[in-house]
């Protein structure tokens, strides 16, 4: 292998609808605070990972983002893979440190949903789904995931209760989380008495609309424990793509892109699942995080709801799953996100997270775009 | 001029509307007037008629232009000939000449009223219903504006016409009056529908598939076409149809005696069956 | 949706043409450039049935841009001998689907696009209706 890659900074911004912050704004409170906590070092690079920039009818972010901060004439570029923007981006920052281009790397994630009407961002979000063969019929992101939902329960008698048992534990973790965007607790009545967005789909069951930032400081092994006493390494990164229809997929009730982005990831890191302590994995609705369990390796095929029902995965338990709160109840700043679980992760394995504290030795996260269509995987190791 | 009906089917939407008592067939929120055709031939197609010389297309409407080419283009009929008509009088006369050179697709649709679409082939050599003969008869001036039409005084007045008229025509399909069992009429006044009739000596018990239809509403120029799919829903072998079409201002009254020739069940079976779809009790009701 | 869009896609939307690997077999729609199974780019276009049944359906109460007037919108994943496809349900009520339900195609009309046309599209409704 090549160089090893490891986070030496963390900084995120609080998530929730903040009319008076600029994008600009944002991403420069982010990467300030990963900065400070890498020793203010100066990055070579800033990848910005964002998706709807252009509502704001702003693109070329790294120009903007580096400048805003004072480091005209760093190098740098935007990826966007929808909501799976974040992954992507930590993969071209890691890319530039293992093979030798950079010594640090700044991999900021930033979104501003609220800069347009819902019908207006539910159109952008969608076209993460494809353009000519399923946006013509009306369907909303929601509606997709409303199909993926209805056969998984059709197919493995998952009841609705079964499928709430996830955003009640979302909820009960973030509660705790100083950054999220929704703070509340909610029972399984609350979920079935929410508006129906599409059916199966409710309300209690999907991700807010957020603005938000994060960002993280790479740095290669040689250099790292300069900017950091505490430097976690990425052991294992692995990304794969799908359709971006789901009519051609394989299969309706798993991801392949999931599924063959963690075994890339622990290949690359020599793990299997059952080592893993703490995950952040991608639940931008309920169903996400369900398959996602299974497609991961933390739950055999048809019993991630079931599991979760039963309380598996919550604080304690080995692993455990998104004590953030998740998408659901931090929120999906949706090109921003797939930084926000580095973030998140990295502060548990170093034991700093100010919300709810599992701690452990590895850590994973798995950031999805669009319907399960680009996937990446992270595996984090103390 | 003699030719046959070959096939046929009626498609009445799903959704009603609301009127006073009764409920109306309208479009959906995604139909119009070339949907409703494509449903209607789609059937026809799936029981294997599909090949034809010509594409008719019977509708008053004005808001979608050459709806015969729209049409023929969504199934896929290229090479055939293309016509737009608004009435059943020039339907006829130019059935009657193409019929010569192949099978003949007339599509027929409206939605002023209610709304439904029709389609038929019509073939030279043979069918399940022979057309015996075929008349128009041409009211010269000085004409009716609309609102006088519905005078009795008028009405009396093109009776006698109307009544010879019919006798001639059945004299030249070798039928007498007796012999028809239906009546098919876009009238909207049954009773002088039944004046006529009687004056040539047909009975009023012929009427009962025009007055079935206009319970369900009216349907414009599909109307016509409309009552002879209800008749030949009811009918047998043997059976004279007299199919009536006359505008509302008395200009032009369009004729047609027609014998039902073979065991019309195996078309039913495949047809969308007028009855089904009226009684469809789960309609879609919309406000 | 641009008008260049539609009158591009105007066959694939309205016959429902997919591809066959003419290598392994696969047959899938929409169509690609390589079969996403063995990726093999001997591929022909292959036009996916006329009938299928539902494999999963969703009802849409919070609609995107552009289609506020067609609630509510009822969206199923179909699945024909050729392949799957995702299209909008027809002359149904939303109670009456079901998993499994038998379906045919009907042409019938799309919401307006955001430039102003109104598309013709394939949709679904119940068999026999």
């Amino acid at each position: 292998m090549f160089r090893k890659v490891f986070v030496v900074g963390s900084g995120m911004s609080n998530v929730g609808r903040f009319y008076e912050r600029p994008l600009r704004d944002l991403a420069g409170e982010a990467l300030f605070k990963a900065i400070d906590d890498a020793s203010n070092v100066v990055p070579e690079f800033i990848v910005v990972s964002n998706m709807l920039s252009s509502q704001a009818e702003q693109e070329n972010l790294a120009s903007l983002v580096a400048d805003y901060c004072g480091l005209r004439g760093t190098s740098g570029f935007k990826v966007e893979a929808a909501c799976g923007s974040g992954g992507a981006a930590l993969v071209a920052g890691y890319a530039l440190i293992s093979s030798g281009l950079a010594n640090v790397v700044a991999v900021v994630g930033v979104e501003k949903l609220s800069e347009r009407t819902t019908p207006e961002v539910a159109r952008g979000l969608a076209y993460a789904a494809d353009a000519d063969f399923e946006i013509p019929y009306g369907i909303s992101f929601s509606g997709l995931n409303a199909l993926i939902m209805r056969y998984y329960m059709n197919k493995y008698n998952v009841g609705r209760d079964d499928m709430s048992a996830w955003p009640i534990l979302m909820h009960e973790n973030g509660y705790y989380n100083p950054y999220a965007h929704l703070k509340m607790k909610i029972t399984a009545e609350d979920v079935v008495k929410s508006p129906i967005i599409a059916d199966p789909i409710r309300l209690l069951d999907s991700c807010p609309m957020s603005d938000g930032a994060a960002a993280v400081i790479l740095a290669s092994e040689d250099v790292a424990k300069k900017y950091n006493d505490t430097p976690v390494l990425i052991a294992g990164i692995g990304n794969a793509l799908d359709s971006t229809d789901i009519s051609s997929r394989f299969e309706l009730d798993s991801f392949l892109a999931s599924r063959l982005s963690a075994e890339r990831a622990f290949k690359m890191a020599k793990l299997s699942p059952k080592d893993v302590d703490v995950a952040e994995l991608h639940d931008a609705y309920s169903i996400n995080g369900v398959i996602t369990l299974e497609d991961v390796g933390f739950a055999p095929k048809g019993m991630g709801a079931k599991l979760v029902a039963e309380g598996r995965f919550k604080p304690g338990d080995k692993p455990s799953v998104n004590p953030s709160g998740g998408l659901k109840s931090r929120g999906h700043p949706v090109g921003a996100t797939g930084v926000y679980q580095v973030c998140e992760v990295v502060m548990q394995l170093r034991g700093d997270f100010p919300g709810v504290k599992v701690g452990g030795e590895v850590g994973l996260t798995q950031n999805i775009g669009g319907v399960g269509s680009n996937i990446t995987t992270i595996i984090l190791r103390r | 001029m003699r030719f046959y009906i070959s096939a046929w089917c009626a498609y009445i939407p799903r959704y009603r509307k609301r009127n006073g008592n009764s409920l109306t067939p309208v479009l959906g929120p995604d139909e119009d007037l070339i949907t409703m055709s494509y449903e209607s031939c789609q059937v026809l197609r799936y029981n294997g008629y599909s090949n034809f010389k010509a594409l008719v297309y019977l509708s008053s409407d004005r808001t979608i232009g050459v709806k015969s080419a729209l049409l023929a283009d969504l199934l896929k009929l290229n090479d055939i000939k293309k016509y737009d008509i608004s009435d059943l009088y020039h339907l006829i006369s130019l059935a009657e000449e193409i019929v010569e050179e192949g099978d003949v697709l007339v599509v027929s649709s409206d939605c002023s009223e209610a709304a439904a679409a029709v389609s038929m082939v019509l073939s030279k050599s043979k069918g399940y219903v022979e057309v015996l003969s075929s008349e128009s008869l041409i009211n010269s001036p000085p004409l009716l504006p609309s609102k006088v039409a519905r005078n009795d005084f008028h009405a009396d007045l093109y009776l006698g016409r109307l009544s010879k008229f019919l006798k001639n025509l059945l004299e030249r399909a070798g039928v007498r009056p007796q012999e028809i069992k239906y009546v098919a009429t876009n009238l909207k006044d049954l009773r002088y529908c039944s004046k006529i009739l009687k004056s040539v000596g047909i009975s009023d018990t012929s009427l009962e598939p025009s007055k079935y239809v206009k319970t369900i509403g009216y349907f414009g120029t599909s109307h016509t076409l409309l009552t002879l799919v209800r008749s030949l829903e009811i009918s047998s072998p043997g059976d004279h149809i007299l199919l009536l079409d006359l505008d509302d201002n008395f200009t032009c009254a369009t004729s047609l005696i027609l014998k039902v020739v073979e065991d019309l069940r195996p078309m039913r079976g495949c047809v969308n069956y007028l009855d089904k779809l009226l009684t469809n009790t789960s309609v879609i009701t919309l406000q | 949706m641009s008008f260049q869009r539609l009158w591009r896609l105007k066959d694939v939307l309205l016959d429902l043409v997919g591809i066959r690997c003419l290598d392994c077999g696969y047959t899938c729609y929409p169509p690609k450039a390589a079969c996403p199974k063995c990726s093999s780019r001997n591929v022909e276009k292959t036009a996916l049935g006329n009938s299928g049944r539902i494999l999963s359906y969703t009802v849409v109460n919070v609609p995107i841009e552009g289609f506020e007037n067609m609630s509510p919108l009822v969206i199923a994943l179909i699945e024909t001998s050729n392949g799957k496809v995702l299209t909008q349900l027809t002359n149904v009520k939303p109670e009456e689907v079901y998993i499994g339900m038998e379906v045919e195609a009907t042409i019938r009309r799309s919401a307006m696009t955001l430039d102003g046309y109104v598309p013709y599209i394939v949709k679904f409704k119940p068999k026999g209706s």
